[in-house]
């Protein structure tokens, strides 16, 4: 196993789709927030600054901060579902079979993979975060990042889930192009639809539903909705359900399978 | 020799398609193990099953030492083509190959220089795998299978792509590395490349194994013509004993009724082989070129294909 992290860290390395994958993640944040939040608008004659009207302090910002930049997981599943792909279609899970890899071995080296991509991305949320709220000149950065601390665990778990269903997608169809679309669409609209034609309860146990709940929706305030500090327990155990049967696929599926 | 590969009852299925059909086999360690078969025979989905990348429908094998479907850590193999990444250097995708095989960090880099020397393509060290050519692309597979100094190669079609100089390196290769003892697993669908490199073949026919034959070369290398003689109502004894006490004889067996022998090309021809058997008294009721076994069971396999 340790042998082959250390194949996958010297491929992750030499992969120019990594380097693209977090520098674009990293640049997604600040980017919406330029283009769209940075926008001054007037409301009774009075000139705002967008962001002092849907932000007022540094936890609601973090909040639309997470909100945002839980978008930017398809972007890492892109690069994810690529690299993937890379290994089975040029063989190079069939050759590492034959230098001796068990198969468990290399679904751990993916989830190795998921698990530090999560990481990574959770922590520059908090950095690009940290950056913007300082920028703006909001005080209580740390207090704000702690309250919802929970939520940046979430946040990890969304992105840890997410990943993992684009893997189980990936180990039925082998394309980047279609695995992609296929967890792109399944996450904007298939759910949605499902549960707009049947809203009871067996819908509200779907993993995007519940994987969106781990991540705070500060616009839910604008109209009138409570914002917690804490997302829902019922959302974090389904997700963390979802993500046991996710690894249950891709290990049952790539054992059985044919190289 | 001890058996290093047990096979028993393997069976595999594509959909409708039966690809193996109770496929039962031994390999003798030490021996360069020939798969022959034309296209579609079943020889890559035995190797990918023996080399734990296909699952069987049915049936194990055993690695000598190795637990069931499971290779073991020493064997080595090129199975079907060359599996690289397109646009990483070869000498850093053999590194990889290293580092999974355990090599120690300070022999790896000499190992690979090693290998990439042995194959002969050292000059394209740092070219992308897909900037070689497909004869390349086969010298650098088999430069991955050496990498780990493995005492099983198993190789499939390892000549394909090559220019004849390329197949008769590689052929040479082969029998050095069988000369250090190894044990080679060879898959082809060309016979030549079986007959002058094997010591011992398998013929495969759609899925089904129809013959396994150790290769006699030494003898019959020497052969001018092998004829295959058939006698009418005499014990067949009689011509055996004739045969082997005739100077231009060089081997004589009895198969299936018939007596089989090879003859030096003193004998000169059939007919000369004929005159002398009459003049003993032995007459022959039937004469013909004989084929090599190997040769004709291929050629039924391949004939049944089409």
């Amino acid at each position: 196993m340790k042998r082959l992290l250390h194949v996958e860290i010297l491929k992750l390395r030499s992969y120019p789709l990594f380097w693209i994958a977090i520098l674009l993640y990293a640049a997604f944040i600040p980017m919406l927030f330029g283009i769209f939040l940075s926008a001054d608008f007037s409301t009774e004659g009075q000139e705002m600054d967008l962001f002092d009207f849907l932000a007022p302090n540094a936890g609601s910002l973090w909040q639309y901060l997470m909100f945002v930049g839980s978008y930017g997981v398809y972007v890492l599943i892109l690069f994810l579902l690529s690299f993937s792909n890379r290994d089975i279609v040029n063989g190079v899970w069939r050759q590492y079979i034959i230098e001796g890899v068990s198969r468990n071995e290399l679904v751990a080296g993916r989830v190795v993979l998921v698990l530090v991509l999560s990481a990574l991305a959770t922590l520059l949320l908090v950095i690009v975060g940290a950056f913007i709220i300082s920028q703006k000149g909001y005080s209580g950065i740390g207090s704000a990042l702690w309250e919802l601390r929970a939520f940046t665990a979430g946040y990890a778990l969304y992105f840890l889930s997410f990943m993992m269903m684009a893997l189980v997608v990936n180990v039925f169809i082998n394309s980047t192009t279609l695995s992609f679309l296929g967890v792109f669409f399944w996450g904007l609209f298939v759910e949605g639809v499902v549960r707009w034609i049947d809203p009871t309860t067996i819908s509200q146990l779907l993993p995007v539903y519940n994987l969106n709940r781990l991540i705070p929706n500060p616009f839910s305030a604008l109209v009138g909705g409570e914002v917690s500090s804490v997302p829902e327990l019922q959302s974090v155990l389904v997700s963390a359900v979802w993500l046991f049967i996710f690894g249950f696929i891709i290990i049952t599926v790539t054992r059985r399978k044919d190289f | 020799m001890s058996t290093i590969l047990k096979i028993s009852g393997l069976s595999k299925n594509y959909g409708a398609l039966q690809a193996l059909k109770d496929i039962s086999l031994e390999i003798p360690g030490g021996s360069v193990y020939g798969l022959l078969g034309p296209n579609g025979s079943g020889k890559t989905t035995m190797l990918s099953i023996i080399l734990g990348v296909t699952k069987p429908r049915s049936g194990t094998y055993q690695w000598k030492g190795a637990s069931p479907n499971e290779s073991s850590s020493h064997v080595s193999a090129l199975l079907e083509k060359p599996n690289f990444l397109p646009k990483t250097r070869i000498s850093d995708q053999l590194n990889m190959i290293a580092i999974l095989r355990g090599i120690p960090p300070e022999e790896r880099k000499l190992r690979v220089e090693e290998v990439l020397k042995q194959t002969g393509i050292a000059e394209a060290a740092g070219r992308p795998f897909r900037s070689l050519s497909l004869g390349m692309k086969q010298r650098l597979g088999i430069a991955g299978v050496l990498l780990s100094n493995p005492s099983v190669l198993v190789l499939d079609e390892p000549t394909n792509g090559l220019d004849p100089q390329g197949i008769i390196d590689i052929r040479n290769l082969i029998r050095d590395l069988a000369a250090q003892g190894r044990t080679i697993i060879l898959a082809s669908h060309m016979l030549d490349e079986i007959e002058k490199v094997c010591t011992h073949a398998a013929i495969l026919k759609k899925g089904e194994l129809i013959k396994t034959e150790e290769i006699r070369r030494e003898s019959r290398s020497k052969a001018g013509f092998v004829l295959k003689l058939g006698l009418e109502n005499q014990p067949v004894s009689h011509i055996i004993d004739a045969l082997k006490s005739w100077e231009h004889s060089i081997e004589v067996e009895q198969t299936e009724g018939f007596v089989v022998a090879a003859f030096s090309p003193g004998a000169e021809n059939a007919s000369n082989v004929n005159r002398w058997l009459s003049e003993k008294g032995i007459y022959l009721s039937e004469i013909q070129l004989h084929r090599a076994s190997l040769e004709s069971s291929f050629l039924k396999a391949v004939e049944d294909t089409k």
